[in-house]
């Protein structure tokens, strides 16, 4: 009897659609998709960074921690620009700054002895800089005065190793 | 037994799996994650160290000097001089012609010039010719990154920005 249902259903419909093939492409889109999104890093503001051939993708150890830095441009004109922390829209001061460092350095609580002072220690905390290419340079001494505040040495310049297009006609 | 195998199959044949649900929320996820990518190229960094020694020992003697980059702005133009010679202004790229600057300095003459001294330096500092660059505040950071990145490409070890001086606790 069953046999004899599938067979009178298979007539009808004249073939039967196998859907496996498709379904794993499908999930194969997914996995790929899900992969190459990245949604997570949200301490990433929209700056034009600047172009650096020598510039090396990071490669982030296990016990590293990196705080972000980010300088925004505000005029494009006079290259005003602001210091921003991670996600953070407000822009802060020199002070600011360095009190969210000197809590970041706590927070991390991993030192290591200065070289040249037994009695002092560095953080081995990381800040990457990324600063917009048409930022004012002095901006970035902002950022490094507070880093050796607060007693931070490993600082990156965040930079492209090369551009796809024109980042000012609206490409990044 | 026989019993038991033809209940079997009238089961599998009674509730055949129904897909239809689960490929459309396969489809929704497709479609999300299409959408919420962004391809885009993956950021770089240059490595640097923050002088660590302040009020410490002062750094060995050299019986050459190092090479110094000076960058200062005009208005619309920023002016480069490689020790005391100045480097032309003759690179109009995206960057200039997007903000209405003045051609930058030219990055070969600025190359040329830091590797002809890195070639002739004969200094005692184990990391070879030391270079300073010095900036003026309003400067772009775009050219202070390409010198830094010149010198990166030449091979020089020690670069260091010119700065006041900060307190150290």
């Amino acid at each position: 009897m069953p046999a004899h249902r599938t067979k009178k259903r298979a007539l009808d419909s004249g073939v039967e659609l196998d859907m496996t093939p498709m379904i794993d492409i499908v999930f194969l889109l997914i996995a790929f998709f899900m992969i190459v999104s990245d949604l997570s890093n949200l301490n990433i503001q929209p700056v034009i960074l600047p172009v650096a051939d020598k510039a090396t993708v990071p490669q982030k150890g296990p016990k590293d921690r990196s705080v972000i830095i980010n300088i925004v441009l505000k005029n494009t004109e006079t290259g005003k620009a602001e210091v921003r922390y991670m996600g953070q829209e407000k822009g802060l001061t020199a002070e600011e700054l360095t009190a969210i460092l000197r809590e970041e350095v706590a927070a991390f609580g991993v030192f290591e002895p200065n070289p040249t002072r037994p009695d002092k220690k560095d953080s081995l905390l990381q800040v990457l800089v990324r600063c917009d290419e048409g930022a004012q340079s002095g901006t970035i001494h902002t950022v490094y005065k507070a880093c050796q505040q607060a007693k931070i040495y490993k600082v990156r310049v965040a930079a492209l190793s090369e551009r796809s297009g024109n980042p000012y006609l609206g490409d990044r | 037994m026989g019993r038991k195998r033809k209940g079997q199959s009238v089961d599998q044949e009674e509730s055949p799996l129904n897909m239809t649900s689960m490929i459309d929320v396969v489809f929704l996820l497709l479609i999300f994650f299409m959408c919420a990518t962004k391809f885009k190229m993956p950021e770089g960094a240059l490595r640097s160290y923050l002088p660590r020694n302040r009020g410490g020992e002062s750094s060995a003697p050299t019986l050459t000097k190092g090479a110094r980059v000076t960058l200062t702005t005009e208005g619309p133009r920023t002016t480069c001089f490689a020790d005391e010679t100045l480097i032309p202004n003759t690179d109009l790229g995206e960057f200039e012609e997007a903000r209405g600057l003045d051609p930058g300095p030219n990055l070969d003459e600025i190359e040329s010039h830091i590797q002809r001294r890195k070639d002739n330096y004969r200094g005692v500092a184990e990391t070879g010719l030391p270079v300073i660059i010095d900036f003026a505040p309003e400067v772009p950071w775009k050219y202070v990154v390409e010198v830094l990145n010149i010198c990166h490409r030449v091979g020089v070890e020690d670069i260091s920005f010119a700065a006041p001086e900060i307190p150290i606790d």
